[in-house]
């Protein structure tokens, strides 16, 4: 089938309309006396005497006009039959890959069709011809690099998987361009069915592009956007919302069912019946109330229907642990006032444990550790919880040597606060002029939070993953916690670990993109489980884990077991509005072959030419059965003479 | 008279003349023996004599061999009166020659015949009514007259055969032989007419005058046809099959005129303009199965 490259040519079959006019308007007739007009008009056989047209008969030159227009329309709408063109020697093939080719069209997918057209591409290389193959996903991949072997280039293209991914068609086509720049008789077969996610212009600097277009349906709805939030605590469990934006991108308006479900449980636990309306994305609310287990788990959010592309019919997120951020303080002394600072937050899950019990008891990986002479047990790699306020006073650490890897220096008496860093988050907006304290731990560190005439006096101990601070003094035994500076810098503190919180892997993750996950540093692999995954493991380095990209959506599971069992739910998403928008479109393809550097439309094997110059032969037909001599007989004399 | 009849023409009718056959008698006296009786030298039959019988025709030979009084009865003579009727409509105008001289030429032929055997012969001529009625002529005398009466005659104005023909009905008292010259392009009753002129004991003899074009159409494309007669304008596009369809539909007028006719001993014809008289008259006077279709 052709394609056409500028469908507005067709406009010229309108033409059409005062060609067929002129033929059924009356003409000026040749007056005729008869004796009578009874017979005649009993024998009529298109009287048209009180219409001002008459019957439409297939005249040839009617025919062979509408045929020259028909032709000179269809030039001018710049056909190129797909798949058909003359092929170079030195052949790149570009696949799209991305989530939109997993349309399907009648007895195929968009993707089916695609490398059916690339098979075609392979069988009209020359002889001695190579070609190569790059997958446009979300990152280009070459799946095969220049090969002669029609065989393995058949099998290579017969490999290639639809992804669930959005597509990068302009980075696979720049790649795949530069490869070919330098062969001199070279061609680049793009096969995709125009459904762009990014808006980078599609360039192939000096290569001849030959577009592929797959794909014809646009009857398509699919969630371009899913979030989940808890609210507050009500006891046990907390209440939930996921926040799905549904759009329908197809011609008439859909009537689905929204509905959210935990990834073990079939049953839906909310449901919403949404009107779509064509071309409009509808935000749906879905709420429920979680259970006390239910923290951590897997939202499966559907609509309801079957339409072009399937994957983006299902978005995937996770019950938030807690709308509140976990603080666990560890003191021995009464009236801490650090304590009592944390207790007056209302924005905080408080635990409060001795000392002794804080390395013993299952404290909440996420939590922010407040201790008051504690520190992290080797270093702060193992120690519990996620982040780590820690006050050098009375304690273990007032025996200690260091905390967190600082090592203590001498003990200074009424240390004068000579500066600190305002640019550190933990101390913002406060400040720390006639600070007076009784005395103090100097720190030796390099990333010292407040300074004093003899020394550090409070310093940044963090590991990646984890924020640490040691601050060398005990509020108590300073007016720090009469200050309003104190109160600023604990809210800065807990901010800042409810921050780290949300940027661990409560985010869902996209299709095509890697994970980060933080685990304890100590954990060194952590096994992955989702789909297309089956325990896989994954290396981790400094307490994150790097997973690679995912094609597939879905809910991940990924588990460590040492220093301590744990697990994280991780919902990954296709989300694209560009890839849920299937319906056809335009695509052009810059192109500066020979140095021209003319923006040009890619095309395929170009016959309007051909069109053309049928049309002009069809009119040139029509010109000679108009100004053809005359027969010498009359018709009626011919019937005479056949009679 | 040299117009309608040439000499060479009268010649060709004197000898035709003789063959014509037997038509029903007026009635009147005339120089044909009729079935009635009447004062002939052809004796008849006898019949018992009866009081006011006239004495001079009592036969008195078989009075003395049956005793009894026996009247001789003899047959009639009668005459033949031939009616030509001409149809006049402007339709009757068309043609090179028109049909209307076709129709005068075959008329004089048949009128002249008739009066060269001492028939009478009585022109009527109608359009949308009958329009004129000439007095009988009888024997050769009556030629000129007759003529006369043919030349005078022009076709003008609308059509209504059926009416024209239905007065001359009327006017037709005593049966005879009736011509009929038309065209017959005439969508009103005229068959219902001239049934009703058959029943009256008329001879019917039909000939329809056509000019070639309308026997065999010579245009083609887009046409806009005229009516000679009402001046309409019909705008068709004549292309073989509306040329078939007008010709099955001709066929078929002729048809029934020749079925009508043919019940009741009469003779139906159709003719062109060009075709020769003489030949018409032999078509009209020969055997009923001859081919009735004169062209030229």
């Amino acid at each position: 089938m052709p394609e056409l490259h500028n469908p507005k040519g067709l406009f010229l079959l309108l033409l059409a309309v005062p060609i067929v006019l002129l033929y059924v308007l009356k003409v000026r007739r040749e007056r005729r006396v008869v004796g009578s007009t009874w017979l005649w008009a009993e024998a009529r056989r298109d009287l048209t005497a009180r219409h001002p047209w008459k019957r439409l008969r297939a005249e040839v030159p009617l025919v062979l006009q509408l045929l020259g227009l028909l032709g000179l329309a269809l030039a001018f709408s710049e056909p190129a039959l797909r798949g058909r063109g003359s092929s170079g020697r030195t052949v790149g093939i570009v696949i799209d890959t991305s989530a939109s080719m997993g349309v399907r069209e009648g007895d195929a997918t968009r993707i089916e069709l695609g490398k059916r057209a690339a098979h075609d591409a392979v069988d009209r290389l020359p002889p001695g011809g190579t070609a190569f193959l790059v997958e446009a996903g979300r990152e280009p991949k070459f799946t095969m690099a220049k090969e002669t072997d029609t065989r393995r280039l058949h099998q290579a293209i017969d490999n290639v998987a639809v992804t669930e991914e959005e597509g990068d068609l302009a980075g696979a086509l720049a790649i795949a361009a530069d490869r070919l720049r330098s062969e001199p008789d070279a061609e680049l077969v793009l096969v995709t069915d125009g459904a762009l996610a990014k808006d980078t212009p599609l360039v192939a600097q000096g290569v001849p592009v030959r577009i592929v277009k797959v794909g014809a349906r646009g009857d398509n709805a699919g969630i371009v956007a899913v979030d989940t939030q808890a609210e507050a605590s009500s006891g046990q469990g907390s209440k939930v919302q996921t926040f799905a934006l549904v759009q329908n991108f197809g011609a008439a308006p859909r009537d689905v069912y929204v509905t959210a479900s935990l990834e073990d449980a079939d049953a839906p636990v909310a449901s919403r019946r949404v009107l779509l309306a064509p071309g409009a994305a509808t935000p749906v609310v879905l709420g429920f109330q979680a259970g006390p287990t239910d923290g951590g788990k897997g939202i499966v959010v559907r609509i309801s229907g079957s339409d072009a592309l399937a994957v983006d019919d299902v978005a995937y997120g996770r019950v938030p642990t807690s709308a509140r951020l976990p603080v666990v303080f560890a003191g021995d002394q009464a009236g801490s006032w650090a304590r009592r600072a944390l207790a007056a937050d209302g924005t905080i899950a408080l635990q409060q444990l001795s000392l002794a019990q804080l390395f013993r008891v299952n404290v909440d990986p996420e939590a922010l550790v407040v201790s008051e002479g504690a520190c992290p047990e080797s270093g702060a790699s193992e120690a519990p919880g996620l982040d780590w306020l820690v006050f050098l006073g009375p304690g273990p650490s007032a025996a200690a040597s260091s905390c967190s890897g600082i090592r203590f220096g001498p003990s200074v008496e009424n240390p004068r606060v000579t500066s600190w860093d305002r640019a550190d988050g933990r101390l913002r907006f406060l400040t720390l002029d006639g600070l007076h304290l009784r005395r103090a731990r100097t720190l030796v560190s390099s990333t010292a939070l407040m300074r004093a005439e003899e020394g550090v006096i409070a310093a940044d101990a963090g590991v990646p993953g984890r924020m640490v601070t040691v601050v060398g003094f005990d509020p108590a035994e300073s007016d720090w916690p009469l200050r309003a500076s104190f109160v600023l810098f604990m809210r800065n503190v807990v901010e800042l670990a409810r921050a780290h919180r949300a940027q661990g892997t409560t985010a869902p993750g996209r299709t095509g993109e890697p994970l980060r996950v933080p685990v304890p540093t100590s954990t060194t692999q952590v096994l992955g489980k989702g789909p297309g995954l089956d325990d896989r493991p994954f290396v981790v380095r400094g307490g994150l884990a790097t997973i690679p990209a995912m094609s597939r959506a879905g809910i991940y599971h990924f588990r460590w077991t040492a220093p301590r069992t744990g697990a994280v739910v991780v919902p990954v998403n296709l989300v694209s509005a560009a890839e849920s928008d299937v319906a056809p479109r335009d695509l052009q393809v810059t192109t500066t072959v020979g140095g021209a550097g003319a923006k040009a439309p890619a095309r395929g094997a170009a016959i309007e030419l051909y069109l053309a110059a049928l049309a002009l032969l069809v009119l040139l037909t029509d010109y000679w059965y108009f100004t053809r001599a005359s027969r010498k007989s009359t018709p009626a004399a011919a019937r005479r003479a056949t009679s | 008279m040299a117009t309608l009849l040439s000499p060479e023409f009268i010649g060709e009718l004197e000898a035709l003349r003789r063959s014509m056959g037997s038509f029903t008698r007026s009635g009147n006296l005339g120089e044909r023996l009729g079935k009635r009786r009447g004062t002939s030298a052809e004796f008849l039959e006898h019949r018992m004599y009866t009081a006011g019988d006239d004495l001079r025709r009592v036969d008195w030979l078989a009075y003395a061999r049956v005793g009894e009084p026996v009247t001789k009865l003899f047959r009639a003579e009668e005459d033949i009166l031939v009616r030509l009727f001409l149809d006049t409509s402007a339709s009757l105008g068309v043609g090179t020659p028109t049909k209307l001289d076709a129709a005068k030429r075959v008329a004089a032929a048949l009128g002249y015949m008739a009066l060269a055997n001492s028939e009478r012969t009585q022109v009527l001529a109608g359009a949308e009514r009958l329009h004129a009625v000439s007095e009988p002529s009888r024997g050769r005398g009556g030629v000129p007259r007759f003529l006369r009466s043919l030349e005078s005659i022009e076709a003008a104005g609308t059509g209504n055969l059926a009416q024209a023909l239905e007065e001359a009905r009327r006017t037709a008292k005593r049966p005879g032989w009736f011509v009929v010259l038309s065209d017959f392009f005439d969508a009103g009753p005229v068959l219902a007419t001239l049934r009703r002129l058959a029943r009256d004991g008329h001879d019917l003899v039909l000939v329809q005058v056509l000019a070639p074009e309308e026997l065999e159409p010579d245009f083609d494309g887009d046409v806009a046809l005229s009516d000679a007669e009402t001046r309409d304008v019909v705008e068709m596009t004549i292309d073989d099959a509306a040329i078939e369809a007008y010709r099955a539909r001709l066929a078929a007028l002729f048809a029934e005129l020749d079925e009508l006719v043919r019940q009741r001993r009469g003779r139906a014809v159709q003719i062109t303009t060009l075709a020769r008289p003489i030949e018409v008259v032999r078509s009209l006077l020969g055997a009923p199965t001859q081919r009735a279709q004169v062209r030229a």
